[in-house]
């Protein structure tokens, strides 16, 4: 016996399901694309971008309509809010996958894989580091577990110490060779990006935590004494 | 509406009838005991007036109703009788407790008018004057065949009223004590009645909760002896059924959980029903907790989503492949089909999954064999082609250009001849291995390394490197092996080592026996090789840097060579390397092959 409320959650819950993995592969496809120089996965990255874009629109619109019509209360409530703001940061992170991959480019227009470049830095530890975050934040979402979420939020400062430190890597070897400004710079890029990715997954998770405890922890837990 | 107790349903019926039949019971032997006593009493009173009337008509002959009245006072107080003449008009002659004057006319009297029309007449009422009730038998008087007053005797009838009453009292007090015996009695045979009826709802309430070794007691009454046994067979019916469900179930489970295949059941609504332990590995899902999830929460991939999406709706076998990206890099085969019940009504779906990974992997190395062989060859050849046209253009003129033209000419027919030699070594290894049979024979390794060593020592002269040989036990090792074979691994191995090495640099081979293991290690101090193409090194034709191997005259085959001779010795290989810092590559040859031949 589901309330026709219960039904259209259970309908959102699915939509956003499929819409996270959609997500989350492309995020990958466009990592290991850039990491092994694939450029024929440019364009896949780029129409996969445009159907998440249709499911972004369609799901808060969804959202939306369920407000509209059922005026739902607290928890239900929460999750719906807590959708939209989670559809708004996936988006980014699509978009973010698309930025990602475009760099390809810049290694195959040179014909030069980044395998035999000499390194990337930090890269592949920043890209385990991002890419595990956003997998935890979306397993604290279907789990509804908010302490895996909480695990997430922790993580997002090792990344940020990874991108500084990389920072200052990547503008050495600047200066050391001119000549591999262009690579070097979309490299640089690409850490930026992933460190975007895993301040998205921090928000995705503090959006699950608002979701199941009703706790806003943003900025320092402000509205604890809400709770 | 709370249930009552069977006694409480019994007990008040019995109660009920039996009080229905004391009832009926006084009721009728009151009025029966009435009736008599009635006609008893009026017997005995129309004696007594036909006694009294003999004595009586001479006096109410002659009319003296003073001796009249002395004698039937006297004979009324001898009796306990009360005698009344009344003459026929009602007036009151002669009464034994009264006096005349004081009583009213009884001409009304029922009994009276009864007589009067010549028959017994009879009565009982309550009689005012006495203050009783009393019955009444009145008889008329005749003096020469003429009536001409009319003689009534009565009697108080209390007595009857005192016996009725104590009979009355008599049945209410048996009947509370026969109600209260039956309550006893109906207490006991409702309980022996119930008391089955309870063992039964314990019994079904023992199996519900899975016990089915429960046996009920049986009973001695027919009719739940049968009930017993019905549902004793009925237990033990089900435990068999549910046994045999149980094992199905659980030969399933192993069925299903030793599958090297992943196996995912859904219901309609796309909710979990099983996964199998591949499939969780496949998507490395640790929580044992997923049936009833849907399966975007669990696994979140498109692909198999709409995979199960497909099955759901189609009747067809739906195939495809995965290419999985994470949480690991897996190509899976996917065989989906919807699950019917007896009515043919979709209640599912169940997907299978094929790891394909190492299949495809094979089928893209074996492209790449071909493309390697072909390029490996056709370099040369083009080479070897092209100063023979320049040759042959020449016309031989000049003679030192035709010799060094020659000279590369040989060079390339040299290395040609070593790209097959290599080829057809590994492929000798290759079959030999796959025939499980290569010839070995006992012998000391020391001295087959030695001997590679010494083959190998003008190529390190030539950079000025040092190779030293340790065994660690220091003692000679014999084992059972194909000498030419390993001599040949060791070579490469070494070849290798002075190749990737600077100048002046040392290369160290060491023989050590670890679990079983007679290992073999060349360690260089070369330029190393990153952790991306460890996994690959030992593939056929695989290069880290492919213009550099050339140079250096490799082929691209000799790790592959290296690794087929240790596998067809029952062996594996190894390599660890840092870069910059230098390589190490051992060979690991099981000693078995030793203490065999001992036994034999």
């Amino acid at each position: 016996m589901s309330s026709p409320l219960e039904k259209a959650i259970k309908d959102l819950n699915v939509m956003f399901l499929n819409y996270c993995a959609e997500v989350e592969q492309n995020v990958h496809l466009a990592v290991q694309s850039f990491m092994k120089t694939e450029p024929k996965n440019i364009q896949i990255v780029m129409d996969k971008d445009r159907q998440i874009d249709q499911l972004e629109i369609a799901i808060e619109e969804e959202c939306l309509r369920i407000m509209a019509v059922y005026q739902p209360l607290a928890k239900d409530l929460r999750f719906i809010v807590g959708i939209l703001k989670m559809n708004n940061d996936l988006e980014r992170i699509g978009d973010l996958a698309v930025n990602i991959v475009k760099k390809v480019t810049v290694f195959s227009d040179r014909d030069i894989r980044l395998s035999e470049y000499g390194g990337a830095f930090f890269l592949p530890e920043m890209i385990q580091k991002s890419l595990n975050m956003l997998k935890k934040s979306l397993d604290s979402f279907t789990q509804q577990d908010p302490e895996l979420a909480r695990e997430v939020c922790l993580i997002d400062d090792e990344v940020d110490a990874l991108k500084q430190e990389m920072k200052v890597l990547v503008l050495n070897k600047m200066k050391e060779s001119p000549e591999q400004i262009s690579t070097l710079s979309s490299i640089l890029r690409n850490s930026y990006h992933l460190e975007r990715i895993s301040d998205l997954s921090t928000n995705i998770a503090e959006d699950v935590i608002y979701w199941v405890d009703g706790d806003i922890i943003r900025h320092g837990g402000f509205a604890h004494s809400s709770s | 509406m709370k249930a009552k107790k069977l006694i409480w349903q019994l007990y008040p019926s019995y109660l009920l009838v039996i009080f229905i039949a004391l009832i009926l019971l006084v009721i009728y032997s009151s009025s029966a005991f009435k009736t008599f006593y009635l006609a008893q009493t009026s017997n005995d009173l129309r004696a007594r007036t036909l006694l009294m009337e003999t004595q009586v008509t001479p006096y109410f002959k002659s009319r003296e109703f003073l001796k009249l009245r002395a004698l039937i006072s006297e004979q009324g107080q001898k009796t306990s009788t009360r005698f009344t003449m009344v003459d026929l008009k009602g007036e009151v002659l002669v009464d034994s407790d009264e006096r005349p004057e004081k009583m009213d006319n009884h001409a009304q009297r029922p009994e009276i008018v009864q007589a009067l029309s010549g028959n017994w007449g009879m009565a009982t009422r309550y009689s005012r004057t006495l203050r009783t009730r009393m019955l009444y038998v009145a008889k008329a008087i005749q003096l020469d065949n003429q009536i001409v007053g009319v003689m009534r005797s009565s009697i108080p009838i209390n007595d009857l009223d005192e016996t009725l009453n104590g009979l009355m009292k008599k049945t209410i007090l048996w009947g509370v004590l026969i109600s209260i015996f039956s309550a006893m009695v109906g207490f006991f045979v409702s309980r022996k009645i119930s008391q089955p009826i309870q063992e039964f709802a314990m019994g079904a309430d023992e199996i519900s909760t899975g016990n089915f070794e429960f046996q009920l007691p049986v009973p001695n009454t027919q009719e739940f002896k049968q009930l017993a046994d019905a549902f004793n067979n009925m237990s033990f019916q089900i435990k068999d059924r549910i046994q045999t469900v149980l094992d199905h179930v659980s030969e399933k489970e192993t069925i299903l959980s030793t599958m090297i295949e992943g196996v995912i059941t859904v219901d309609v609504d796309g909710a979990i029903t099983t996964m199998n332990q591949s499939a969780k590995t496949y998507f490395c899902i640790e929580s044992d907790d997923v049936k009833g999830r849907s399966v975007g929460e669990v696994v979140r991939n498109t692909a198999i989503q709409t995979m199960i999406h497909q099955a759901l709706a189609s009747n067809e076998l739906v195939q495809e492949d995965i290419a999985l990206l994470h949480p690991q890099k897996l190509i899976l085969h996917g065989h989906g089909m919807a699950l019917k019940n007896a009515k043919q009504e979709c209640v599912g779906a169940l997907i299978v999954l094929h790891d394909i990974t190492r299949i495809k992997r094979l089928e893209k190395m074996r492209q790449n064999f071909v493309a390697n062989v072909s390029h490996e060859l056709k370099t040369p050849i083009t080479l070897i082609k092209g100063f023979l046209e320049t040759l042959f253009r020449s016309d031989f003129e000049d003679k030192n250009e035709t010799e060094e033209f020659l000279t590369i000419i040989q060079d390339h027919t040299i290395r040609l001849e070593s790209i097959i030699d290599d080829l057809l070594s590994l492929s000798k290894i290759e079959q030999e291995q796959e025939n499980k049979w290569i010839e070995t024979e006992r012998d000391c390794m020391n001295e087959v390394i030695e001997r590679a060593i010494v083959l190998c020592q003008k190529k390190a002269h030539q950079k000025a490197l040092n190779i030293k040989f340790e065994s660690e036990s220091g003692k000679k090792v014999m084992a059972k092996m194909n000498v030419s074979l390993m001599e040949q691994a060791v070579i490469n191995l070494l070849d290798n080592a002075i190749k990737y090495s600077s100048d002046n640099a040392q290369i160290d081979v060491l023989l050590a026996q670890s679990s079983g293991e007679n290992i073999v290690s060349v360690r260089d101090q070369g330029c190393g090789i990153s952790q991306e193409h460890i996994p690959h090194l030992f593939e056929r034709f695989y290069r880290v840097d492919a213009a550099r191997s050339r140079e250096l005259g490799g082929t691209g085959l000799g790790l592959a060579i290296v690794k087929h001779i240790a596998e067809s010795h029952s062996g594996r290989v190894s390599v660890t390397s840092e870069e910059n810092k230098g390589s190490q590559f051992s060979i690991y040859i099981p000693m078995t092959h030793h203490k065999e031949e001992k036994n034999v």
